[in-house]
């Protein structure tokens, strides 16, 4: 293990692969910095621009705006306190306060610091638990990967939305448009209306720029264009100096831990880890009665736990293929045009992409702290882009991605078309996120479950038979049934409480 | 739908553009879209709305076509 990881840093400080990982977290911080520009929608856009790199190139470039977008969505929380990424609500709390008292310089410089340890220490966890995940993951066969795809859909249904009910019914609308297209092993065509472009089904990609980047545009266009009030504050020092920081060590390590471990859990994303993150701190704090009002430890507390989850969400998503959350899913978008399957044997066969690509995070979380304090100053200035600019640009780059992955005019119209259910989805408070799990793992779970019914029948037994026969799948279905019971007892609970939980999406 | 008329007429770009950019091409097309939307969503002064355009279009010939050589929709136009 210690050998691939050295490996890994070799090809990961190639001088082109260096620069990969600069650009795209340069890319990333701008990104996630513009107001509606999430980390999820960043990816999606920036997917084509890596069609001709190799694929390892083109992970560390993807991984690097990852990273770089996920504290980049601070930057417009703490200055204007309009969020670039959900994953900011929770720093801007406390970030933006500082601002109002002059101190946006030592909130910016403390919220860089935070996520350059959250981030590490997440990816110091990714390269040494990854690799003993894979290995467990190795003895997984069709029937219990059927039943992780159940129950990760499950989670991601029912834990990353306000009502299980609507996520569980997203993630049923994307495993449905997964089945348009050659059934997985007769080739048997499905909802195809004798249209040559849907024999393959749709594109991941298509699917992943329609609904997420199309849907903002309109999202965008709801507002004003253009705010000419606003400007950037000033923003004075931004180090916010050693012993300052030093002072809630405690506080980076616990939300580092926590941090992680919330992006392991399919469903919960770098938006709900922040808030947890911000919360565990407050209640072990020696200063509760300060967060709210401008409280250090509560930036530093969401910041270190949003990025952290970055390393805890790839485990899944690198050592089963299954993508705990909307970022995730777009980065696998993106391994899906390289040729990566996902899949338990991912690990076990593209290895030599996989180590340098995690070691890259490490790369890209530097990269992403230098540019941070070197060229704030300048970088700040992207939250002043009008919604009426962005808008706009979104969809051209739109455009030119779901063109270029097959060369086909008839995926313009397919994103289109996406991206309205998608924006009609969202007004209805529907979450998006299962809907591109479905169409990733759509095909999977049905490769499986068929493989399942011929093992089945070679049996002799039914395929309920089959999947009670071992005990694996039956603690994976019990999972899957105490996922849904747990979550429509929380709902009642709120409801009785008279209040709605806000979970935005990505 | 929302009844918001300012997303009705977004939409309603969005589906001209879609339909226009394999007839005409994507350059043209673009630059008549961006224009159009950016100035539709109240970006004023004129200049600025067509040096936007001018700049994104640019920038996306010189990365997508020189850089990247990304396929990009053509038509009679360009």
């Amino acid at each position: 293990m210690i050998e691939s990881i050295l490996d890994g840093f070799l090809v990961a400080l190639q001088p082109w692969n260096i620069v990969f990982a600069f650009i795209g977290a340069l890319l990333g911080v701008i990104l996630g910095g513009m107001p509606g520009i999430s980390a999820t929608l960043g990816i999606a856009l920036l997917v084509p621009v890596t069609f001709d790199m190799s694929t390892v190139g083109a992970l560390i470039f993807l991984g690097g705006v990852y990273c770089g977008a996920i504290y980049g969505g601070s930057i417009s929380g703490i200055l204007i306190n309009v969020p670039g990424t959900p994953a900011a609500v929770a720093s801007m709390l406390d970030g933006y306060e500082m601002t109002r008292q002059g101190r946006g310089g030592h909130a910016l410089g403390t919220a860089v610091a935070a996520s350059l340890v959250g981030g590490q220490i997440g990816v110091i966890v990714l390269l040494f638990l990854a690799p003993i995940v894979a290995m467990v993951a190795l003895e997984i066969r069709s029937a219990e990967f059927f039943w992780i795809v159940v129950f990760a859909m499950t989670t991601v249904g029912a834990i990353g939305s306000d009502s299980a009910l609507k996520g569980l019914m997203s993630g049923m609308i994307g495993l449905a448009v997964a089945t348009v297209g050659m059934h997985p092993m007769t080739g048997t065509l499905r909802f195809t209306f004798g249209e040559p472009a849907l024999y393959e089904g749709i594109p991941v990609i298509v699917g992943l720029v329609g609904l997420f980047s199309i849907s903002q545009v309109l999202v965008l266009c709801e507002g004003q264009g253009m705010n000419t009030q606003l400007k950037v504050p000033k923003l004075g020092s931004m180090w916010p100096g050693f012993r300052e920081l030093n002072r809630y060590r405690g506080t980076f390590f616990r939300s580092s831990v926590l941090g992680t471990l919330v992006g392991l859990i399919p469903g919960a994303g770098a938006d709900i880890a922040a808030f947890i993150g911000r919360s565990e701190a407050r209640r072990r704090s020696r200063e509760p009665e300060q967060y709210g009002k401008g409280s250090m430890e509560a930036v530093i507390a969401s910041e270190v736990a949003n990025n952290a989850v970055v390393g805890g969400s790839l485990i899944p998503m690198l050592t089963l293929g299954i993508p705990g959350n909307a970022v995730t899913a777009a980065l696998l978008g993106g391994l899906l045009i390289h040729g990566l399957i996902p899949g338990a044997r991912l690990f076990e066969d593209q290895g030599d992409i996989l180590y340098p690509f995690m070691v890259s995070l490490l790369l890209a979380n530097l990269f992403f702290a230098v540019i941070a304090f070197s060229l704030l100053r300048y970088i700040a200035k992207v939250i002043l882009v009008p919604q009426g600019i962005i808008a706009p640009m979104v969809m051209a780059l739109a455009v030119i991605g779901a063109f270029s992955y097959r060369n086909m005019v008839f995926d313009i119209y397919i994103m289109l078309a996406l991206g309205l259910v998608g924006y009609l989805m969202r007004k209805a408070a529907f979450p998006l996120a299962p809907i591109i799990l479905g169409i990733i793992l759509g095909p999977l779970a049905e490769e499986n479950l068929d493989r399942v019914f011929s093992l089945a029948s070679a049996q002799d037994i039914s395929v309920i038979q089959y999947f009670f026969s071992r005990w694996i799948t039956i603690a994976l279905m019990a999972l899957t049934v105490a996922t849904i019971v747990l979550s429509i007892v929380r709902e009642v609970r709120f409801r009785r409480l008279g209040q709605a939980e806000t979970a935005p999406d990505g | 739908m929302t009844g918001n008329p300012r997303v009705l007429i977004s939409l309603f770009l969005l589906t001209a553009y879609v339909f226009v950019v394999p007839v005409a091409g994507f350059f043209v097309t673009t630059g008549a879209y961006l224009a159009a939307h950016i100035a539709f969503l109240g970006i004023r002064p004129a200049w600025l709305v067509l040096a936007v355009v001018a700049g994104a279009l640019i920038f996306l010939y010189l990365v997508f076509i020189q850089f990247l050589g990304v396929p990009i929709p053509h038509g009679a136009l360009y």
